[in-house]
């Protein structure tokens, strides 16, 4: 398959292509000292486990928490399965926002379904009118309950580019006494987070989205002070004749070998993000963001379903099925998500019809040109659906 | 914190921290107050619950290693 020839637009499901230092380092790993981080005392285990405690260092640096409360996952869903179902014992209710992705709804509903717990949605977003923070932090207020254990919501929305006002939610929750779980699965590497600032108490990310490093690596992020119980148990390299995976963190939380090379990626990811800096990254996916919607504004029967600028754009073309306007750009050379987005919640929330939507996810490599001509297509597409 | 010591000059001491993640924490921690330390591997023979993760530094530097250590919390067995 020549994939030289493509238009990615893609990046709100991973990003690519990755910076040259994220590959390099991903393949001197693998190639020059990938042993079994943490499972050993020789050359190759004490490299690997640099590698993983440097990476951890930085992400501790970066969002505000302390090395040993980097815990490193399969991916973020996990990490928020992790997290959800660590805080949460039976009796609890937790309130979730009306943007979710399927990674915190799907594990509320199973637990609720199982009746561990209850859970409300709370109005985050509106079509009919912008919510002020107050709006939000009052429609959290009223779902709360005695038993409320924690508000749990997306930082960025994958479907638009609307972010929830997480700092303020945070001192919310605080002041009420409940745990703030955050989805960073878009905003990370895109918007500043702060755990302590942004009073999180677990924060869960990808590193193969906005930190531009691979697949394969997903990150919980805990508060200082904070324990959960485990989701898996097994072998952690330390005190292998206990019973229990021990209270150490991150450990307790990290049963099974780690992706060492994916990790070594992230680290050079994390330097290259840090060296851009959030604001550069945003503003130019900002400025691609404006360059589309002004183009898509353009095209008579396209519809834009948010108009708050960042890197992810949602449109229809008239009544044409989002599948089919995303083959048609595939065959163009675009790559491109359509459907629901794995975010029931915020389609509805959005209005989309049945089918969902076509979505641009914009990245750190887009060109302006290549904006153009995504827009040249999908005004073709338009003029051939009329 | 359990320490093992000898008598000789320029000897090592290791002190058992945990987890490789405490061990590396721990020397980058006294890499900054300039104690330069190893991570090692501490064997079950001298663990009832299986291996852990420690540093080996010089044992002249015990008392602040031991200060050091305690003053950011780090539980040392």
């Amino acid at each position: 398959m020549n994939t030289s020839s493509v238009i990615y637009f893609d990046n709100a499901a991973t990003t690519y292509p990755k910076p040259e230092s994220v590959l390099e380092a991903t393949e001197q790993c693998l190639r020059y000292y990938c042993g079994n981080a943490g499972r050993g005392a020789h050359a190759l285990a004490m490299k690997s486990a640099e590698t993983v405690f440097e990476a951890r260092e930085k992400l501790a640096l970066m969002f505000g928490t302390t090395a040993e409360n980097v815990v490193f996952t399969l991916n973020t869903t996990y990490a928020l399965n992790m997290a959800i179902k660590g805080i949460t014992s039976r009796g609890d209710h937790v309130i979730i926002s009306n943007m979710e992705h399927n990674s915190v709804l799907r594990p509320v509903a199973r637990l609720a379904r199982d009746r561990k717990i209850s859970y409300d949605v709370f109005e985050a977003y509106n079509t009919s009118q912008r919510l002020s923070t107050k709006d939000i932090t009052s429609n959290i207020m009223k779902m709360l309950r005695p038993n409320t254990r924690a508000v749990i919501c997306t930082h960025s929305s994958n479907v638009c580019s609307y972010s929830l006002p997480i700092g303020e939610i945070g001192a919310f929750c605080h002041r009420h006494g409940l745990l703030f779980v955050v989805d960073a699965a878009q905003s990370a590497g895109h918007l500043p987070i702060n755990m302590e600032l942004d009073c999180i108490d677990v924060l869960c990310m990808p590193a193969h989205k906005g930190l531009y490093s691979p697949q394969g690596v997903g990150i919980m992020l805990l508060r200082q002070g904070l324990t959960l119980d485990t989701l898996v148990e097994g072998g952690n390299g330390v005190n292998s004749l206990d019973l229990s995976m021990g209270v150490l963190h991150p450990e307790r939380y990290e049963g099974g070998t780690l992706c060492t090379p994916a990790i070594a990626g992230l680290c050079a990811g994390l330097d290259f993000i840090e060296n851009l800096g959030t604001d550069r990254i945003k503003k130019h996916e900002s400025a691609l963001w404006s360059r589309a919607y002004d183009r898509l504004c353009g095209i008579g029967n396209v519809k834009i379903y948010d108009d708050h600028m960042g890197s992810v754009l949602l449109f229809n073309i008239g009544e044409i099925p989002s599948d089919t306007v995303g083959k048609s750009l595939s065959n163009s050379g675009f790559c491109l998500r359509t459907g629901y987005h794995c975010a029931p919640l915020a389609h509805k929330a959005l209005g989309t019809p049945n089918g969902g939507a076509v979505r641009i996810g914009l990245g750190l490599f887009n060109t302006f040109d290549e904006i153009d001509s995504l827009c040249d297509k999908i005004h073709e597409i338009s003029r051939h659906s009329l | 914190m359990k320490i093992y010591s000898s008598q000789m000059p320029h000897a090592r001491c290791t002190a058992s921290l945990g987890s490789v993640t405490v061990a590396m924490r721990a020397r980058r921690m006294l890499g900054a107050h300039g104690i330069k330390c190893d991570v090692i591997k501490i064997s079950s023979d001298s663990s009832s619950r299986g291996c852990v993760y420690g540093i080996e530094y010089p044992c002249e530097l015990s008392g602040s290693v031991r200060s050091l250590l305690s003053s950011v919390g780090m539980q040392t067995r």
